[in-house]
């Protein structure tokens, strides 16, 4: 349905005007972000650029300072990960968030568990967990009460994503989702972050990797010492741009949102 | 890294290091603890013929009924990767305070029975308040009410036995109802046995059936994935501390029917009984694995340990030796297995393993 957004889509998520700092170091300036139903926004910046901040503070994990969290075209303000969760706002975190003694579906389930009165209702959430597999064509578990420890890279990130989308989510957030995996894996996972943005949701990219991003990416969001750089159609910049939004903050042939001189801004 | 050269080992010799690998797994783990419960009850049974008596085994059952009790809420602290140091002495400051209020203050029996309760679940509270909200570490903040709490129960009993016959009313020793769960038998079975088994059930449902148990393991595996999933962790640890309190509260009460008394320096030591329990019971000592069935057998071993060298005639001290090496022992025995498993999936614990037949 929302697979084919019009170019001029209203944005799910987007914030305007972001400021976060961190004591003295002003992190996020006045950043604009929006993340689109049924696209893929890639997220793309050097080392320090502020995109895990960013993705923090969508989440609720950082308050911020200034700027506005509009969602679905409402002002709102999430002051935790619950608060976003409750939103339709799901982070895949880089380092997955996952217990390793737990088991697949314990895992999906964790802090949400499903209960008849107080006892919990293992046979529905392992039905509910299995169906939500299914829908991403997952076929690579064996079994769903298998301990995540067991599981390779590929797997953890398949359960990772598994569990942000199962709570009919609206946004997901994935950070580096490939950065650890081997050529297969990354493949798989690439294909399963694209059927997400297929199936209606707005998936929100965050990359080193700019062959993965042009892969699946429908739109990228380029940060530069924690500015936003540029936000374009992928369709409409080739790699060595990109590059050059990432490391300089601009480039030619490409409109950038940056005030008129990156360089004096920065002192920190 | 490991997974590279795991990947590259011949089938067959990685077939049978596996195998190695899973049988080491459970002769160290809870089949380990069965294993090594069952050796010592077949030991004592070939040694004397005084061991595997009908009244023997009622006598085992009913000593260690209380520290069970203990440990029962010590093995839902540690599998939270916590640990509660103050269990005994919350036992002897609600035995205490029951007895107190029952024979000295003359108050009905079901008020001072609840005021026992009280007294543990204030303890519990104390402590999750103090790790939780003050981010006291657990080891410190339970030492600290091991400490404290001992000192109110002599506080509220002067450091005499309860009832003291100076100031007792008519006839008030021991409330009636807490007397006859902690002493009498029914169809041969101690009751005081019967109220351990409840506890144990109960811990057991808490910590495999409910969320509160669920988060317990969560936040013992990995504290940092419980929180971003949205578990309450200090509100989680605030309540398995409180259930720890309670627990420990019932066991000073069970312990005071038992003795017909109570005294502010009653089950002096159970605290490290019973997290030795909980550790050779095969929970882990760092959180996230383990459960009450396990610690059962591990009070067991305990209990049947103790009693069958004092039925061989070991002097006491000697057994206290034996008793302390065994823990070691069995500690050690589980960190090997752990190596074992470790190294048989390859690579370190948080890194994971790499499945060759995942992307085939």
């Amino acid at each position: 349905m929302t697979a084919n957004a019009t170019e001029n889509g209203t944005p799910i998520l987007q914030l305007r005007g972001i400021n976060k700092s961190f004591g003295p170091v002003h992190v996020l300036k006045q950043v604009n972000f929006a993340a689109y139903p049924g696209q893929v926004t890639a997220l793309v910046g050097d080392n320090g650029a502020g995109k895990s901040t960013l993705i923090k503070c969508i989440g609720g994990i950082h308050p911020i300072d200034s700027g506005e969290f509009l969602f679905e075209g409402k002002q709102v303000t999430v002051h935790g990960p619950r608060d976003a969760s409750a939103l339709g706002i799901e982070i895949v975190y880089q380092d997955l968030a996952l217990c390793d003694n737990l088991d697949v579906v314990q895992n999906m389930f964790l802090g949400r568990e499903q209960t008849t009165s107080i006892v919990l209702d293992e046979a529905s959430m392992e039905e509910r967990a299995a169906k939500t597999l299914k829908s991403l064509s997952v076929r690579t578990l064996r079994s769903t009460r298998q301990l995540v420890a067991s599981l390779s890279g590929g797997q953890r990130q398949t359960v990772a994503i598994a569990k942000a989308v199962l709570w009919n989510s609206k946004v997901v957030i994935l950070d580096e989702p490939t950065a650890a995996l081997g050529v297969a894996q990354t493949e798989q996972v690439l294909a399963l972050v694209r059927r997400l943005a297929d199936q209606g949701l707005a998936v929100v990219l965050i990359s080193h990797n700019l062959v993965d991003v042009f892969q699946v990416a429908d739109r990228i969001a380029a940060l530069y010492l924690g500015q936003l750089a540029a936000e374009v159609k992928a369709k409409d910049v080739r790699q060595p741009q990109v590059v050059e939004l990432i490391t300089t903050g601009r480039t030619e042939g490409v409109e950038s949102e940056l005030p008129t001189s990156v360089d004096e801004g920065v002192t920190a | 890294m490991a997974e590279i050269t795991t990947e590259r080992r011949p089938r067959l010799l990685d077939g049978v290091r596996r195998g190695a690998v899973r049988v080491a797994t459970a002769a160290g783990g809870r089949g380990g603890a069965v294993a090594i419960l069952l050796l010592l009850v077949l030991g004592f049974f070939i040694a004397t013929p005084d061991f595997l008596t009908a009244d023997n085994t009622r006598n085992v059952l009913r000593q260690y009924s209380v520290p069970a009790i203990l440990a029962v809420g010590q093995t839902i602290v540690i599998v939270s990767a916590g640990i509660d140091l103050s269990v005994a002495s919350t036992a002897a400051l609600s035995g205490s305070l029951m007895g107190v209020a029952f024979a000295h203050w003359g108050w009905p029996e079901p008020l001072a029975v609840l005021l026992g309760l009280a007294a543990g679940f204030a303890v519990g509270a104390f402590n999750g308040f103090v790790i939780t909200r003050l981010k006291v570490p657990d080891f410190i903040a339970t030492l600290g009410t091991l400490a404290a709490v001992r000192g109110v129960a002599l506080l509220v009993t002067d450091g005499l036995p309860v009832p003291d016959y100076g100031r007792a009313g008519e006839g008030r020793r021991v409330p009636e109802s807490v007397a006859t769960l902690g002493a009498d038998s029914v169809l041969g079975i101690p009751l005081i046995v019967a109220v351990a088994a409840a506890c144990a059930l109960l811990g057991w449902f808490v910590l495999s059936r409910t969320k509160l148990g669920r988060a317990a393991y969560a936040i013992g595996g990995n504290r940092e994935a419980a929180r971003v999933s949205g578990i309450r962790i200090e509100r989680s640890k605030f309540w398995i501390y409180v259930i720890s309190g309670l627990l420990a509260a019932v066991a000073g009460m069970m312990l005071t029917g038992r003795l017909a008394s109570a005294n502010a320096l009653m089950a002096d030591g159970m605290e490290l009984q019973s997290i030795a329990a909980v550790v050779v019971g095969g929970t882990a000592l760092f959180g996230g694995e383990g459960g009450v069935g396990g610690t059962m057998i591990g009070i067991l071993i305990i209990g049947v340990l103790a009693n069958g060298l004092s039925i061989l005639g070991v002097a006491e001290f000697w057994q206290r030796v034996v008793n302390g090496l065994i823990i070691v022992a069995v500690v050690a025995l589980d960190q090997w297995r752990r190596r074992a498993a470790t190294r048989g999936s390859g690579g370190l614990r948080p890194s994971p393993p790499v499945d060759e037949r995942q992307d085939a």
